[in-house]
């Protein structure tokens, strides 16, 4: 827990140079910055990811993957059965552990320590495109509910994120296919890669403030991008508005 | 109150879900005559309805649809992506954390209690969920078409949005907002309708069971 105040900093402070490529070290990171026990990203209907296999990304020890599959637990566990259908984060502690397999698989997962609790964000694209990034801890109910309403805009954040870029990298894409953001949205990036601020920009554009929020909201998200600095570089990297000289 | 219903619990909202979509039916159609599509049960439905939608519904003491409205991410399929891009000089608003709102509707033929600013008790219980549901599900902000009847009930019940665009004049205007979600918002919407504590069931306390178990 040492580590998680700050933990929203971190987020903050990811931009291409510190940034790894390998979504696993990434998936590592996140794990140790936010002090979890595990983090597991699941594709259920991805194009390009899900024809054959359940595809996972994952922190869980080996041997559990291992015999989840082994199982077929994918069939039995009431994490999928919720994150299947809606698309809004939820605690693990809501679902139905009740039936005798359920309760059998739980203690499974005890005994290779994947976490006392954990929570679930589904990811929704469009097409009926659907994965579900889940994250458990070793932390008291208390603290988890306190950790969950602290941080779930980050793993928003960071499920959209660890999305795109899998999804990029398994579909082989030789340059990634970030969304091009419409003209309006680079005239309000131009305005943050020379560092204005919010309000700054808002006033230069003579538009409103929650406007340029959502702007560069839905900016960050085409560009695949984990925070606002970041979206300016791939922006400039992709020559969508110049660098600041 | 305000319930959540997702399609992990709707199976079990069967009846309150039924109601929902006739109430939509009375508004949508038989007050409002919008181009909706009523289905031969006489519900309004889409296919929005189809996409697994959050719906925040506020209920009675017995559990009956007193209003209700249809969230959906930014991320996926939406009304604003659709059909509204014109309205925002054709930028689609996309992201997790900014969700769709459609399909506000309170029901005419509930009770009508008001609030001191005198809106609708239900109108003021249904934003202050939607706020409260976001929030703990690390929305920022949402977005919306509306149109004028709705202005002076958003205004009144302290969630004013933020106008970004419009189309058509006078009466047959409809207009783009953007609300945000967070811990001011929750708070102005609290004072302006005379709530306390969360509107959310899941968080009210637990009736006690009289008598000896």
């Amino acid at each position: 827990m040492s580590d998680i105040v700050g933990s929203r900093d971190f987020l903050n402070s990811l931009d291409e140079n510190n940034l790894p490529e390998d979504i696993e070290a990434f998936l590592d990171i996140v794990r140790e910055k936010y002090g979890i026990a595990h983090i597991v990203y699941h594709a259920i209907n991805v194009r390009g990811l899900t024809e054959d296999d359940p595809y996972l990304r994952h922190t869980y020890p080996v041997d559990w993957v291992a015999r989840y599959f082994d199982k077929d637990y994918f069939s039995l566990d009431p994490v999928i059965e919720a994150g299947i259908g809606g698309h809004t984060p939820f605690n693990w502690d809501t679902l139905d552990w009740i039936t005798k397999p359920r309760r059998n698989f739980l203690g499974e997962a005890m005994e290779f320590k994947i976490g006392l609790s954990g929570m679930s964000v589904p990811i929704r694209g469009m097409g009926g495109e659907h994965a579900i990034l889940s994250v458990t801890s070793f932390q008291n109910e208390r603290d988890w509910n306190l950790f969950l309403g602290s941080y779930m805009g980050d793993f928003q954040r960071i499920a959209g994120y660890i999305h795109q870029s899998i999804v990029t990298h398994e579909r082989n894409e030789p340059v990634p296919t970030v969304t091009p953001p419409s003209p309006r949205e680079r005239a309000v990036l131009q305005l943050a890669a020379y560092g204005l601020s919010t309000d700054a920009i808002a006033d230069k554009l003579s538009i409103k403030e929650r406007t340029v929020r959502a702007f560069l909201e839905t900016a960050r998200y085409k560009l695949h991008a984990l925070n606002r600095t970041h979206a300016v570089s791939v922006a400039i990297g992709h020559g969508f508005i110049l660098p600041p000289t | 109150m305000i319930r959540q219903v997702t399609s992990r619990n709707a199976a079990a909202n069967g009846t309150l879900l039924e109601e929902m979509f006739r109430a939509r039916k009375r508004l949508f159609k038989d007050r409002l005559n919008w181009d909706v599509t009523i289905d031969a049960q006489g519900r309004e439905m889409d296919e929005y309805d189809r996409l697994d939608p959050l719906y925040v519904i506020a209920v009675d003491d017995a559990g009956h649809h007193q209003g209700s409205c249809r969230l959906l991410p930014t991320t996926g399929e939406t009304m604003l992506r659709d059909h509204f891009t014109a309205l925002f000089d054709g930028v689609v608003i996309e992201s997790p954390l900014i969700w769709e709102c459609t399909r506000f509707c309170v029901d005419s033929e509930a009770g009508a209690t008001l609030t001191p600013h005198g809106v609708q008790k239900h109108t003021t219980e249904l934003f202050c969920g939607m706020v409260e549901t976001g929030i703990e599900s690390g929305i920022e902000q949402v977005v919306g078409v509306f149109d004028r009847r709705m202005i002076r009930i958003y205004s009144r019940s302290g969630w004013s949005p933020e106008v970004v665009g419009q189309s058509g004049e006078e009466r047959d205007a409809v207009f783009l907002g953007i609300w945000d979600v967070d811990e001011p918002s929750v708070a102005s919407i609290r004072e302006a309708g005379g709530l306390v504590g969360s509107v959310l069931e899941k968080n009210a306390p637990r009736v006690q069971q009289s008598g000896v178990a």
